[in-house]
């Protein structure tokens, strides 16, 4: 049976080992705001950042919404602060979590606040290298 | 809007699929980009302003119009040309993005900078470092307003997710 889906946007992204890696935007107000490259994890709950970039938007990261997670490696925790986060050409505002540890150095889009916000498509089998979105 | 369907025969150019389906063609470089940018032909929902202007208007931007034969330059018509307008279903072809010239960047030159933090703004280096907020500011100084900040791990290991 046949499921029809509707995207607007076409992302064509890198094929390494690394995951799907896509460009993003961490952004406060215009003059507040830093580039990066997220990885995509659908088993991720929430957008997390590493914590330079939060320290570089000007945010006290210890000031922001507490939340302990685990992971397959251990265990870690990380805060959240209402941030506007934009790719694959769509701008969502909402919680983004940044890690407390400075050692840690990943980026990832996570269900909430991102997975949740839109529609996504991807046929890595097929169309390797390519993600199609749009918001519902 | 263009529909995809999720069918074992999937097209392995679906992308050109779609935009053709859609009245549209996949190009060269594209000239086309700049105009729809600033035309508000994006849907609202677009914060395209926030990519930067190399970016949008990169190669990988392949968007072009299958216009109607009636409105394309004749090379051998001795009429003046006068473009028509562009048709409705423009409004409808999907925005191509990526990679950006800063990744592009990164894969050609990551070994050189392993364990740094590195600062870029389109294919150019600003500032590379071990403090990311330091090598930030550093860009900024410089006059980037948006730099590209990017940790290289020290060693590639293939992700294992979480």
């Amino acid at each position: 049976m046949a499921h029809t889906v509707f995207y607007d946007v076409v992302e064509r992204y890198s094929q390494t080992n690394q995951g799907i890696v896509i460009p993003v935007i961490l952004r406060l107000s215009l003059e507040r705001e830093v580039r990066l490259e997220a990885k995509l994890d659908t088993g991720a709950a929430f957008c997390l950042f590493s914590r330079q970039y939060a320290e570089t938007l000007g945010l006290e990261v210890e000031r922001g919404h507490r939340v302990d997670f685990s992971t397959a490696a251990g265990n870690f925790v990380a805060y959240g602060h209402e941030v506007t986060l934009v790719a694959m050409g769509f701008e969502l505002t909402g919680m983004c979590y940044f890690f407390e540890s400075v050692a840690i150095n990943k980026n990832v889009l996570g269900r909430n606040g991102w997975l949740n916000k839109i529609r996504l498509g991807v046929d890595d089998t097929n169309q390797p290298g390519i993600l199609y979105a749009s918001q519902p | 809007m263009q529909s995809i369907q999720s069918e074992s025969n999937f097209s392995s150019q679906l992308n050109v699929e779609l935009l053709r389906a859609r009245g549209g063609s996949v190009s060269g470089p594209s000239h086309h980009m700049p105009w729809m940018l600033g035309s508000g032909l994006m849907p609202a929902l677009w914060s395209v302003s926030s990519f930067s202007n190399e970016r949008a208007t990169s190669p990988h931007a392949t968007l072009s119009l299958n216009e109607p034969a009636e409105s394309r330059f004749d090379p051998e018509s001795t009429e003046p040309f006068i473009p028509r307008a562009r048709p409705q279903a423009s409004l409808q072809l999907p925005l191509i993005v990526g990679p950006s010239s800063e990744q592009e960047w990164l894969r050609e030159h990551e070994g050189e900078y392993r364990g740094q933090w590195v600062a870029l703004d389109g294919s150019r280096l600003f500032a590379h470092g071990q403090s990311g907020k330091q090598v930030f500011l550093e860009a900024k100084a410089a006059g980037v307003r948006s730099p590209f900040l990017v940790f290289i791990e020290k060693d590639p290991l293939p992700s294992g997710g979480w």
